[in-house]
C-alpha cells in the first residue's frame, strides 16, 4: 500500500437539495483531476466562479501521471502551486537510452539556464490532485467544490445545459451557462451526448507498477530497447518522491492481462530489473492505451478538455501535460466570456488550437508506438539500423523515439498574417519564454511579471504608450526591470515590444508599438473583430 | 574528413522515418528490399559525390563486419553482461566494477 495517506473529501448537502434556492450559475466543471482543478483555480483566480463535480471523494489512486512538464509547472506557478511541486518532486532532465545493456545515447531536455522551472519534475497525481485542492480552497466565495457529486444526466438547450446531479441525498437539477468536462478518458459527459471518439487502439500490452525501496538510482528517465532483464520489447525506469519508482514493461500483443497482474508474475519481473533489495508494491496493473480524439472539443455550451477530448500513450508524458495546457487555453477565454468581455467565437479559438495541440501529441505518440513495436521483419531491421549507427553517429541518435517528450506546441500557424518584424527571435503563436530578472535588486522571473491580462512587454529603453487594461512592463535601463544577465535579451531581442496573452502565449510582436495595433490584436484574441 | 555523423535532419528526421514505414507498409520482404534499392540509388544520384559516398558505403559495412565476425565472441561477451545484469541496474556499479577488474 502507498505510503500516501488518503483523506476524505468532505461531502456537504448541495444548497439545491437543503432549501437554498440558487439560481442559474455560470460554469460547472465536471471531474476534479489535474485538469478540472487547475481550469477552476484559473478561473477563481481571474475573479470567476465555477462549481466543480466529482463523484468521487479521494484524489487519484493506481500508477496515473507522475511526469510534468516545464510548463505545466510554469501554469501551476502562475496558479500558487508551482513551487511546492517542485519543491516535493523529483526535478530531472536527462534521459537515457539503452539498447539491451548498451547505453546508446543521452539527451538533457533543458540544456540552457535561465528558467524558474525545470524540464520535468516526477510527481505522483495524487501529491498534484491534494495541492489542486488546497488551492481551490483558498476561494471558498468562487470556487464550489462538491465531491460525491455524480452527473446521471445532461440536457443541452439554446440558453443553457440542465445537468442531472446524483448525490447520497439524492437527485438535483444544476442549470449553468457552460459546462467544461474534464471527466477523464472514459468521460460520462462524452458518452451521455453520444460524441464519437475516434483514432486508433492499439493491442500491445504493458505492465505498469509503482514500488518502494531504497535505491540510489539517479533521477533521470531510463529507457531500455529489448531489455537483457525483460523478455519484452521496451522497460521504462521512473523515480518518483518518497522513494517510489515507476517501472513499465512491454509485454506484447499476447499478453494476458488477468495473468500478468498476478503478484507472483509481478514480483520476479521487478525482481530482475531491482535485484535483491527489498521493495514494496503500490500498484500494478496492466494497460493498453489508444490514440483518439473527439472531433471538436467545443460541442455548444459543453467544453471538453484533458484525457475527456483526447488520448495518447503515456510515452512522451503528453497526456496530463496537454490536458493543464488545455485548461490554461481555456481559463481566460471562458472567464472573458462569462464577463462579457469576449465574442461568442472565441471559445472557437481555444477548439482550433487545442484540437491542433491534440494532433500534434497523436502524432508524435503513434510515431513512439511504431517505432516501439516493430510490425513486420523490415521495420525491425530499419529499427536495428538505427540502432547499430546511433552509437558512433549522431544523427542517428535522433531516430531513436522512445518518446517525445512534452513541450508546448507552436501556434504560429494561427498568426499566419500578424506580419512582426523579422527580427523577433519568438514569433507570435509562441509561449513565452522565462527569464531571471532584476527589480530593486531582487532577483524575479519573467514569467511571474506577466500577470493575468493582455500584456505588453518592452525590451528598450524608452517606454511604449500602452492603452488602458493593458499591463506594461519595461526591461531596459533606467526601467524598474534590469536584464542582468542577458537571458530577455538572447531570447526576445532588443528593440521589440511582445504582447502577451493572459495564457502567456506571444499574439503580436512590434518595433514600434502603437496602441491602435495592439487593441486590435486583443480584440481579434476576444473574439470581437473590428470592421 | 567527412562528417557523416552530424543531424542535418533535426525535427523532420521524425517525419522522414513516418514516411520511411509507410512506403514500406503492405510489402513483402523482397519487395521492401527491392524498394531500399532504389531508394538507395536514387540518393546516391542525389548527393552526387563519391567520396562521401564511399564513406558512407564504409561506415554502414564496419558496422556490419562487426557485427557478423565478431559473433561468437560477442555473444560471449553479451553473456556476461547478461550475468552482470541480474545483480539489477546498478550501472553506476557496474561500470566501476568493469573497470576495476580492467585496472587489476
Amino acid at each position: 500500500m502507498p505510503r500516501y495517506h488518503y483523506r476524505r473529501q468532505a461531502y456537504k448537502t448541495p444548497p439545491e437539495l437543503s432549501g437554498g434556492v440558487r439560481g442559474k450559475q455560470k460554469i460547472a466543471i465536471v471531474g476534479a483531476g489535474p485538469i478540472g482543478l487547475t481550469l477552476a483555480i484559473d478561473l477563481a483566480s481571474r475573479g470567476v466562479a465555477s462549481l466543480l463535480l466529482d463523484e468521487n471523494d479521494v484524489v487519484s489512486a493506481g500508477s496515473r501521471a507522475i511526469c510534468w512538464a516545464k510548463r505545466s509547472l510554469e501554469i501551476f506557478d502562475r496558479l500558487g502551486v508551482g513551487e511546492r511541486m517542485v519543491e516535493k518532486g523529483v526535478t530531472w532532465k536527462v534521459a537515457r537510452i539503452y539498447h539491451r545493456d548498451r547505453e546508446l545515447y543521452s539527451f538533457d531536455l533543458l540544456p540552457e539556464a535561465g528558467h524558474k522551472m525545470p524540464a520535468f519534475v516526477n510527481l505522483q497525481q495524487y501529491y498534484v490532485e491534494e495541492y489542486l485542492i488546497e488551492r481551490a480552497r483558498d476561494f471558498p466565495q468562487l470556487l464550489d467544490l462538491r465531491f460525491r457529486n455524480k452527473v446521471i444526466g445532461i440536457r443541452q438547450e439554446e440558453a443553457g445545459v440542465t445537468l442531472e446531479v446524483e448525490t447520497p441525498d439524492g437527485v438535483y437539477d444544476l442549470m449553468v451557462d457552460y459546462v467544461v468536462a474534464c471527466d477523464g478518458a472514459r468521460s460520462s459527459i462524452r458518452s451521455m451526448l453520444g460524441l464519437s471518439f475516434q483514432g486508433q487502439l492499439f493491442d500491445e500490452r504493458f505492465l505498469i507498477a509503482d514500488i518502494e525501496m531504497q535505491a540510489d538510482f539517479p533521477a533521470e528517465r531510463r529507457f531500455w530497447f529489448e531489455p537483457t532483464f525483460h523478455d519484452g520489447q521496451s522497460a521504462l525506469l521512473h523515480k518518483q518522491p518518497d522513494d517510489v519508482y515507476r517501472i513499465d514493461l512491454q509485454l506484447g500483443r499476447e499478453a494476458d492481462a488477468e495473468k500478468e497482474k498476478q503478484i507472483e508474475r509481478v514480483i520476479p519481473r521487478i525482481r530482475a530489473i531491482v535485484g535483491d533489495r527489498p521493495f514494496d508494491i503500490h500498484t500494478v496493473s496492466v494497460y493498453s492505451f489508444q490514440c483518439s480524439r473527439l472531433e471538436r472539443f467545443v460541442q455548444g455550451r459543453v467544453i471538453f478538455a484533458g484525457d475527456a477530448a483526447h488520448v495518447v500513450s503515456p510515452f512522451g508524458a503528453r497526456g496530463g501535460n496537454g490536458g493543464i495546457q488545455d485548461a490554461e487555453a481555456l481559463a481566460w477565454r471562458l472567464a472573458a466570456l462569462v464577463k462579457g468581455k469576449a465574442g461568442d467565437d472565441i471559445l472557437s479559438h481555444y477548439d482550433a488550437e487545442r484540437t491542433f495541440a491534440a494532433d500534434e501529441d497523436i502524432k508524435n505518440s503513434l510515431r513512439t508506438t511504431a517505432f516501439m513495436t516493430p510490425k513486420s521483419e523490415l521495420e525491425r531491421m530499419m529499427r536495428s539500423a538505427v540502432f547499430d549507427l546511433s552509437v558512433e553517429l549522431p544523427f542517428a541518435r535522433r531516430l531513436i523515439n522512445s518518446g517525445r517528450l512534452s513541450t508546448p506546441c507552436s501556434l504560429a500557424r494561427f498568426y499566419k498574417s500578424a506580419g512582426e518584424p523579422k527580427r523577433a527571435p519568438l514569433a507570435a503563436g509562441e509561449v513565452a519564454l522565462d527569464a531571471p530578472l532584476e527589480r530593486n535588486g531582487k532577483r524575479v522571473w519573467l514569467l511571474n511579471q506577466l500577470g493575468k491580462d493582455f500584456a505588453l512587454v518592452t525590451l528598450g529603453d524608452v517606454p511604449p504608450p500602452v492603452p488602458a487594461g493593458v499591463r506594461g512592463l519595461q526591461i531596459g535601463e533606467g526601467s524598474e526591470l534590469q536584464d542582468r544577465e542577458g537571458f530577455a535579451e538572447a531570447r526576445y531581442g532588443r528593440g521589440l515590444s511582445y504582447l502577451f496573452r493572459p495564457d502567456q502565449r506571444i499574439c503580436a510582436v512590434f518595433s514600434e508599438p502603437d496602441p491602435r495595433q495592439i487593441e486590435a490584436a486583443i480584440e481579434r484574441e476576444l473574439g470581437r473583430r473590428t470592421a | 574528413m567527412i562528417d557523416l555523423g552530424s543531424d542535418r535532419l533535426g525535427a523532420a528526421a521524425d517525419d522522414f522515418y513516418e514516411a520511411l514505414l509507410e512506403a514500406h507498409k503492405g510489402l513483402s520482404f523482397p519487395e521492401s528490399a527491392a524498394l531500399n534499392a532504389r531508394l538507395v540509388l536514387l540518393l546516391a544520384n542525389h548527393i552526387g559525390d563519391l567520396a562521401i559516398l564511399k564513406a558512407a558505403l564504409a561506415a554502414a559495412s564496419r558496422l556490419e563486419v562487426q557485427e557478423e565476425k565478431g559473433s561468437p565472441e560477442q555473444k560471449a561477451a553479451c553473456d556476461k553482461r547478461l550475468h552482470l545484469s541480474e545483480a539489477g541496474l546498478h550501472q553506476k556499479d557496474r561500470a566501476a566494477s568493469r573497470t576495476h577488474r580492467v585496472t587489476s
